[in-house]
């Protein structure tokens, strides 16, 4: 889906830019330019973000119950 | 007329914050449908979007009659969808957190002691029901059809350059 109208950036390229390195919503928005405009989708960028962060870690446990 | 709180007004914004930015989003997924070449869903999407229009009238309307100022400035962040599946699938949910808002305030209204603005939330929570209920079903018949055969169904195959 598309969360930000205004560059036209979509929850992919949000989640893409977690797994290039970014690791704080400003260099997420930094990297993609979502909401360097309006700032409307700031907040769903957090959320991607967040949501993204958690998954990863998550799969990371996943990762460390099996290997023990 | 003065409401029996300002609160009252302030969820009647609230309400239209969320209409305005329905409008906006099925309005633009209509037309990404018709682009598409899926007129019919487009259709679909477009008719929903004039019915959220009509209600944010009745909306701004009744926050006038309270002597209230309508905000039509704003809106919430709106996501819209890159296929016809996460379309339907974002409709749902945003008509799922509309079903929620409104119950919450038809239960304030009440507790309020103002049934009326009560039952036209009521009403608008019935309303955004059948709609999610359709954008359900358009799901449950792709998960049965699989997406193409689905969508085959609202191509306009009539349809001529103009």
């Amino acid at each position: 889906m598309i969360v930000c109208q205004c560059n036209v950036v979509s929850d992919r390229d949000v989640r893409a830019a977690v797994d290039a390195g970014a690791r704080t919503v400003a260099q997420v928005c930094r990297g993609t330019r979502a909401g360097t405009d309006c700032g409307g989708c700031v907040f769903t960028v957090r959320r991607v973000v967040c949501q993204h962060v958690e998954d990863i870690q998550s799969s990371l446990v996943e990762v460390d119950s099996e290997a023990s | 007329m003065k409401p029996v709180s300002p609160r009252v007004t302030e969820l009647l914004n609230n309400a239209l914050t969320l209409e305005l930015t329905v409008i906006n989003g099925y309005f633009l997924s209509a037309r990404m449908l018709d682009n598409w070449g899926l007129p019919h869903l487009g259709k679909a999407f477009y008719d929903l979007s004039i019915g959220e229009m009509n209600d944010a009238d009745e909306l701004i309307q009744r926050i006038l009659m309270f002597d209230g100022h309508p905000n039509v400035q704003k809106m919430n962040a709106i996501q819209v969808g890159e296929t016809p599946e996460e379309m339907l699938q974002l409709a749902i949910d945003s008509e799922l957190g509309a079903i929620a808002q409104f119950n919450g305030g038809a239960q304030e209204c009440h507790d309020l002691g103002d049934h009326a603005t009560a039952l036209f939330f009521e009403e608008m929570a019935r309303d955004e029901e059948s709609h999610a209920d359709w954008f359900e079903s358009q799901l449950d018949a792709i998960t049965r059809l699989g997406a193409q055969n689905y969508l085959a169904q609202h191509v306009d195959p009539s349809s001529r350059p103009s």
